[in-house]
């Protein structure tokens, strides 16, 4: 029979042997006792002389597996419901997690659907690392990013039969977020979904500073010319920002691109 | 040397002079203890790294003496102690795999897909005490034993028809069971 976790075996087997070696060296030969049954003996008296030093040793080296937190699957400081792998899923082209996908925080859309904001460290094909924040739903089995601590207006999602959803992230004195659209010759508002990403040790396991803020929000599917404003604790709008439409090269007047000029 | 039929406390008595023992002892059960950890909310991560920590304790205290009592016993009661100081200091306790100089495990995605995999079969066994007794038998024997059910009509005493419409309400059943769980 294999083991669920063979890793955990081999490194408990390991250390069994380490055990065995220290418990030889510690015990005199002349005091070892004899083995009750065929080739196994009683286990000896407690190791002392290198006690001092494998504990040391043995310190730096399993300091790293304290780090996991008690935290649920979905909740804040969990697992995402929905898995991540080991590694991310463009690491054939040099992606992968630098830290691993950590819930920063949970929330609700107003028909009640839950989400979840997902937030880890990500390297980059060219060096370095960045933060990606994905935003998934795991009742529907959907999520998208990823996106960044900054940037008021950061994505649009849209597809047939299918809401709008935009997200962006806010400054950590933000209280409400008001998403305003236009639907056809109607315009319309609604409150996005806003979470505040405080907790220190998640703000650590995602190596960001400063708390910050992050919205979701769902608009009708045709909904256009999207804009977005921050209200603090005094009402008062903080920020405001435009979602880019859908640009229209051929009516652009300054047209760069020269494929669309040859065109034109 | 392949340790089956000898017993926990055989196997652990053995560990000073073969540690290949210690891992017959843990794989007979690691799975009991993934379980502890994941009937209680663990994610399998969580779970994996709690489990390391309980068997390690176990080494270190198998080294010093003989546990009393059956080995599953032995083994809640460090499940329970050490989940127990984990909560209590917010963080997975690794003072025996501190100890021992452990090096953190990285769970492969092949281990992580088995664990995944004990808490669906968990899930399914749970969902499974929810049917009829009928129902049940139904189910075992269709999807679980894969058996025909001309053969499973037989053996229940009924027609076809009637073990059909057991295992398709019982699945429904468990499919209900099942997503009221996810939520």
């Amino acid at each position: 029979v294999s083991a669920t976790i063979p890793e955990l075996e081999r490194e408990l087997v390991a250390a069994a042997r380490r055990l065995a070696g220290e418990t030889a060296a510690a015990e005199p030969t002349a005091n070892r006792r004899a083995a009750p049954r065929g080739r196994w003996r009683l286990r000896g008296s407690r190791r002392r002389g290198t006690g001092a030093l494998a504990l040391a040793i043995g310190f730096v080296l399993a300091a790293g597996t304290a780090a996991a937190v008690l935290s649920q699957r979905g909740e804040v400081g969990g697992e995402p419901t929905r898995g991540y792998g080991r590694d991310a899923p463009e690491a054939d082209i040099g992606v992968h997690y630098r830290t691993r996908p950590v819930v920063i925080a949970t929330g609700r859309l107003p028909d009640g659907e839950p989400f979840e904001i997902v937030g880890y460290q990500q390297s980059s094909p060219a060096g370095g690392q960045d933060l990606c924040i994905d935003t998934q739903f795991p009742r529907r089995g959907e999520g998208h990013g990823c996106g960044s601590n900054s940037g008021y207006a950061q994505s649009v999602s849209r597809g047939p039969g299918h809401p709008t959803t935009v997200t962006g992230a806010t400054t950590a004195e933000t209280r409400r977020v008001l998403v305003h659209y236009r639907d056809g010759e109607q315009g319309g508002s609604v409150e996005a979904a806003l979470e505040l990403v405080t907790d220190a040790d998640v703000l650590t396991r995602i190596q960001v500073d400063e708390p910050f803020g992050f919205y979701v929000a769902e608009l009708p599917e045709g909904a256009r010319d999207i804009a977005v404003e921050g209200i603090g604790a005094g009402g008062r709008v903080l920020w405001d920002a435009v979602f880019p439409g859908e640009v229209d090269y051929l009516a652009t007047k300054r047209i760069r691109d020269p494929y669309l000029r040859l065109k034109r | 040397m392949v340790y089956t039929e000898i017993a926990d406390h055989v196997l652990l008595a053995a560990v000073g002079s073969d540690p290949d023992a210690f891992g017959t002892f843990y794989r007979r059960h690691e799975n009991r203890v993934l379980r502890y950890f994941l009937r209680r909310g663990a994610t399998p991560e969580l779970a994996a790294d709690l489990t390391a920590e309980v068997f390690a304790a176990a080494l270190v205290a198998a080294a010093r003496s003989e546990p009393g009592g059956p080995a599953e016993a032995w083994l809640c009661g460090i499940s329970r102690r050490t989940l127990a100081a984990s909560r209590r200091r917010g963080r997975v306790e690794a003072r025996a795999r501190v100890r021992l100089g452990m090096a953190p495990v990285e769970l492969t995605d092949e281990s992580l897909e088995r664990v995944l995999a004990l808490e669906a079969q968990d899930a399914a066994a749970a969902a499974l005490d929810g049917l009829s007794n009928l129902e049940r038998a139904a189910v075992e024997a269709r999807v679980m034993e894969e058996r025909d059910y001309e053969d499973i009509a037989k053996e229940l005493r009924c027609s076809e028809a009637v073990v059909r419409q057991r295992v398709s309400r019982g699945l429904a059943r468990l499919r209900r069971q099942l997503e009221r769980r996810k939520q």
